[in-house]
């Protein structure tokens, strides 16, 4: 077995060189170069991206079919070393339905070696974590789509690994759960525990991190900050929303601007505290200028701005204009 | 290697766990039951004749039913779930992402089986003499001493060829049925050394003895022209089979990317 050390920064989790994996004929990744510094890093892509093959090259489930991919400067694949420090929460919803929720955590952790109490006593601290001590001694198989998907991330983090990696694991979970979820993987990140976690939620994956990897057709679009990478995309105008007692008076300021494309101003929003606010929509084609000069132009014209936000610097909108 | 061995203690006792409520076993069970229940009618019913004494009947049912359908088929169908049936539920990524060799998944859940199977099929060796001989005649303690040890050799060595292929093929149930009759099924009655090459003819060389009765008869009516080899012989040569297997078990383990749907 294959546990190779490479020269890894202690600074970065994954560092993938041309890593690419396929089923026969069809790609699942192919020439991903990437680095994954410590910290949460969000995976983004649409459905077939590449994402869960990248998670199994990650965990050692599969072996890339070309480059290299090291992750906390080790080969991944069987690799008993590296599975010491590494939580993997998978995607397909799977457990023994036959054991009871701590039971299956239990003797998961207990395989990796761990005596029986031990394993107990971090089974049910991992289970109170994501808020299933109430139901943890029944079996997994009575439980909801929630509850399983919770148990997975449970059996993941059990052994308090130093890389937590989770495929989708806000789907099927009802907001509550997902505000469980997501606090837990910020306790985990505060507590030094590198996370990479792939998500269709991708509000809710901006919440956690704001560090992003995106992948599209098994390849890396970008990677960065949210709103690094937005500034990249220079061919589309930035959108930012405004609301103010006096839109058209602010509407006919803005237009005189050179770097303001477009103005529309929206229908009253219909609050009857204040019927008359009304709401405008903006391109501008430098965003940088625009934020300098209108707090003081929004003063001039006294419009009575109650609200400015950005209209596509959500991860959501970068991700339209990066695939479209 | 302590923790070698205490995982696949913990993996061999999860699994018999899962054994002892599956349906894969419940068959297995039901197909153990066949020769004994074979020997009693035929005990009961067939006429008063001399070849069908109490050895003969005995010969017959563990002959042509335990060894060639019963052991392969149980045995077959009970392994090839070993790795296959965690692949199939998915639940192979827990194992195969802990700190715990793949060997010791394979080995852990490979000894759930034996376990189970290799005491169920001598039972059901011992339970076909037992009632075979409600018939009035003569019993050769010799013979089901043998073939007692040939159904537990069967038992053994089908299950670790059930696991094997269940390491290499997603569908290894279809696999294991389709080893059974090419095999087990069409070579161990090849006419010629042929048979060798199936586990059939190992078997028929521990648990029979052609110079003694009932066997003699037997082969003479089951027309077999391939010259057996000495009980000894064929104990090793299924004890390397099995070695060899656990092996190959092993390194193709250790090896095999399972792709998993989502």
């Amino acid at each position: 077995m294959s546990s190779g050390v490479h020269p890894a920064d202690v600074s970065t989790v994954i560092v993938a060189e041309d890593l690419g994996r396929w089923y026969g004929e069809v790609i699942g990744l192919g020439d991903l170069s990437v680095t994954i510094p410590r910290g949460v890093t969000g995976l983004v892509g649409p459905n077939g991206a590449g994402k869960s093959t990248f998670m199994k090259l990650i965990v050692g489930e599969l072996r890339p079919g070309r480059g290299t991919l090291s992750v906390l400067g080790l080969k991944p694949f069987a690799n008993r070393e590296l599975y010491k420090k590494l939580g993997f929460a998978p995607q397909q919803d799977a457990l023994y339905d036959h054991m009871t929720g701590r039971a299956f955590v239990r003797e998961l952790v207990r395989i990796a070696g761990y005596p029986k109490a031990d394993a107990d006593a971090r089974a049910v601290h991992a289970l109170e974590r994501l808020q299933l001590h109430a139901s943890m001694d029944r079996p997994c198989g009575g439980y909801s789509k929630g509850m399983r998907q919770r148990v997975r991330i449970a059996q993941a983090i059990a052994h308090e690994p130093e890389l937590l990696i989770a495929d989708e694991p806000l789907t099927g979970l009802d907001p509550l759960a997902r505000h469980v979820v997501l606090d837990l993987f910020r306790e985990l990140s505060a507590g030094g525990t590198s996370i990479i976690v792939s998500s269709h939620v991708l509000h809710e994956l901006e919440a956690l991190t704001d560090r992003m990897v995106l992948i599209h057709r098994g390849r890396l679009l970008a990677q960065g900050a949210v709103r690094d990478v937005r500034k990249l995309l220079s061919r589309h105008p930035s959108k930012l929303h405004i609301t103010a007692r006096d839109p058209r008076r602010l509407a006919k300021a803005l237009v005189a601007l050179d770097y303001v494309e477009s103005v529309r101003i929206g229908s009253p929003p219909g609050n009857a505290a204040s019927p008359s606010e009304g709401t405008l929509d903006i391109e501008t084609r430098d965003l940088a200028a625009f934020q300098a000069e209108f707090p003081a132009l929004a003063a001039r014209e006294r419009a009575g701005v109650r609200s400015l936000e950005s209209g596509d610097a959500s991860l959501e909108a970068v991700f339209d204009y990066l695939v479209n | 290697m302590g923790q070698f061995i205490r995982s696949a203690a913990l993996l061999a006792r999860m699994h018999l766990v899962e054994l002892l409520s599956s349906r894969r076993l419940l068959f297995a069970v039901l197909l153990a039951v066949l020769p004994a229940a074979m020997a009693l009618v035929v005990a009961h019913v067939a006429p008063e004749r001399r070849h069908f004494g109490p050895a003969m009947i005995h010969a017959r049912a563990t002959y042509l039913l335990l060894l060639q359908v019963v052991v392969p088929l149980g045995s077959l169908l009970v392994a090839s779930g070993v790795i296959a049936d965690e692949v199939e539920g998915r639940t192979i990524t827990y194992l195969f992402t802990r700190s715990t060799s793949r060997a010791a998944v394979l080995l852990g859940r490979v000894a759930a089986v034996v376990l189970v199977v290799v005491p169920l099929y001598a039972l059901s060796a011992w339970a076909t003499a037992l009632t075979a001989s409600q018939r009035a005649g003569t019993m050769y303690p010799d013979a089901v001493r043998g073939m007692i040890l040939a159904a537990a050799f069967g038992a053994l060595v089908y299950s670790l060829i059930g696991a094997v292929l269940g390491v290499v093929f997603k569908r290894a149930l279809v696999a294991s049925l389709a080893y059974a009759f090419a095999v087990e099924g069409f070579i161990a009655n090849f006419p010629g050394s042929t048979s060798r090459f199936a586990v059939q003819f190992w078997l028929r060389s521990l648990g029979t003895d052609p110079s003694v009765e009932p066997w003699s008869k037997l082969r003479s009516l089951s027309r077999l022209s391939v010259e057996l080899v000495s009980h000894g012989a064929a104990a090793e040569r299924l004890a390397w089979i099995a070695l060899s297997l656990l092996v190959l078990g092993v390194l193709l383990v250790r090896r095999k990317q399972y792709v998993l749907t989502s």
